[in-house]
């Protein structure tokens, strides 16, 4: 019995709604959906990009989770984006570097109602009944 | 659980160096590619939140129990269903861009269908909506292949030894859903009501749909 496996399995979460537990991994997914309307690539495509980044992080670890699906997933249309051209690496890392400015800015201003919570809600039911 | 899932990844090398910021790296990398890519004209931030809404609150695995429940009731569209997945969901105004091929897969009480996608997570987004946690998750991934039996058992569906276990893997072009067995005690029931029974799980292949009691839906 793979012990391990049964242990990932009780850690897997059942969404219950069809909401994105992540909030970026909504965006990403839109993107990646736009992205293929434009015809800047297929889905087919893409589809081979996320099998190459899931294949690489499994062979040392296992996706348990909404978080590390979507990580691989953005992974996969990073890679896609630089070898089609479209996005440099400075570019993105020139963004990024705005991105969090504006984000902590944010923070900053939010801060008096200070909501956001790292963790996930409790709704995660196990899925694995003995 | 052994594991903390919310440990910081070590990614590519990228670290902002911005501890304080209570976004993960991967919120603001998604970000950033999609202003960098709005700023090249590239897409439009309106037609992602489009997309993002009609997944989130469109397409669901209510579109599915429709498509299930039209197959129980009707027996010509079933078989419309059962030899064309896509066009008999165009039928009903179901459909998406994503699917090329949509292969309906009809369990019965000797053979039960299962899917499943080995190499990644492909899921017939337009008729289930947006796959649950689990179905990407290592574990069901492989060991839905290696002891499907098994696993259906814990996962609440212990099915005889006579049962033939069909898994699908869905790595193709070609995506599948389960059209489960009706249950007993439907008889009674209108398509609006069916469609009210039939649960994602089912479509996917790893619950069954319990039997009703006449005039009673819980």
């Amino acid at each position: 019995m793979s012990g391990t496996s049964q242990a990932v399995f009780e850690g897997a979460v059942d969404l219950g709604s069809l909401e994105f537990r992540e909030p970026w991994a909504a965006r990403l997914f839109g993107v990646t959906l736009a992205m293929s309307e434009r015809g800047l690539f297929t889905m087919k495509d893409f589809q081979h990009s996320l099998i190459a980044a899931v294949g690489d992080f499994e062979k040392a670890s296992c996706i348990r989770d909404e978080e590390e699906y979507y990580t691989r997933w953005l992974e996969a249309l990073s890679v896609l984006l630089k070898s089609r051209g479209i996005m440099k690496d400075e570019m993105l890392s020139a963004t990024e570097e705005r991105v969090v400015e504006r984000l902590l800015g944010l923070q900053h201003e939010r801060h008096h109602h200070h909501e956001h919570s790292p963790g996930r809600p409790d709704v995660i039911a196990p899925l694995v009944v003995a | 659980m052994a594991h903390d899932h919310h440990h910081d990844h070590h990614h590519d090398g990228h670290s902002h160096g911005h501890e304080e910021l209570e976004r993960p790296w991967q919120a603001v990398r998604t970000e950033a590619v999609e202003s960098l890519l709005a700023d090249l004209g590239i897409i439009d931030p309106a037609r992602v939140d489009e997309i993002v809404r009609y997944y989130e609150e469109k397409v669901g695995p209510k579109t599915g129990a429709r498509v299930v429940a039209k197959a129980w009731t009707d027996p010509e569209f079933k078989a419309r269903l059962l030899a064309n997945g896509l066009e008999a969901c165009a039928e009903l105004g179901i459909g998406g861009p994503e699917t090329e091929y949509l292969h309906v897969v009809e369990n019965t009480p000797e053979v039960h269908n299962v899917i499943v996608c080995t190499l990644c997570s492909c899921y017939p987004w337009t008729v289930l909506g947006l796959p649950p946690a689990w179905y990407k998750s290592s574990a069901y991934r492989s060991r839905m292949v290696r002891e499907p039996r098994r696993l259906l058992a814990e996962m609440g569906l212990p099915l005889q030894d006579d049962v033939r276990i069909q898994v699908w893997d869905s790595v193709s072009e070609i995506r599948y859903l389960v059209l489960p067995e009706r249950p007993a005690g439907t008889d009674g029931l209108t398509e609006e009501q069916l469609i009210e029974i039939v649960s994602r799980d089912s479509m996917i292949g790893v619950a069954k749909l319990p039997v009703q009691d006449q005039g009673s839906q819980s």
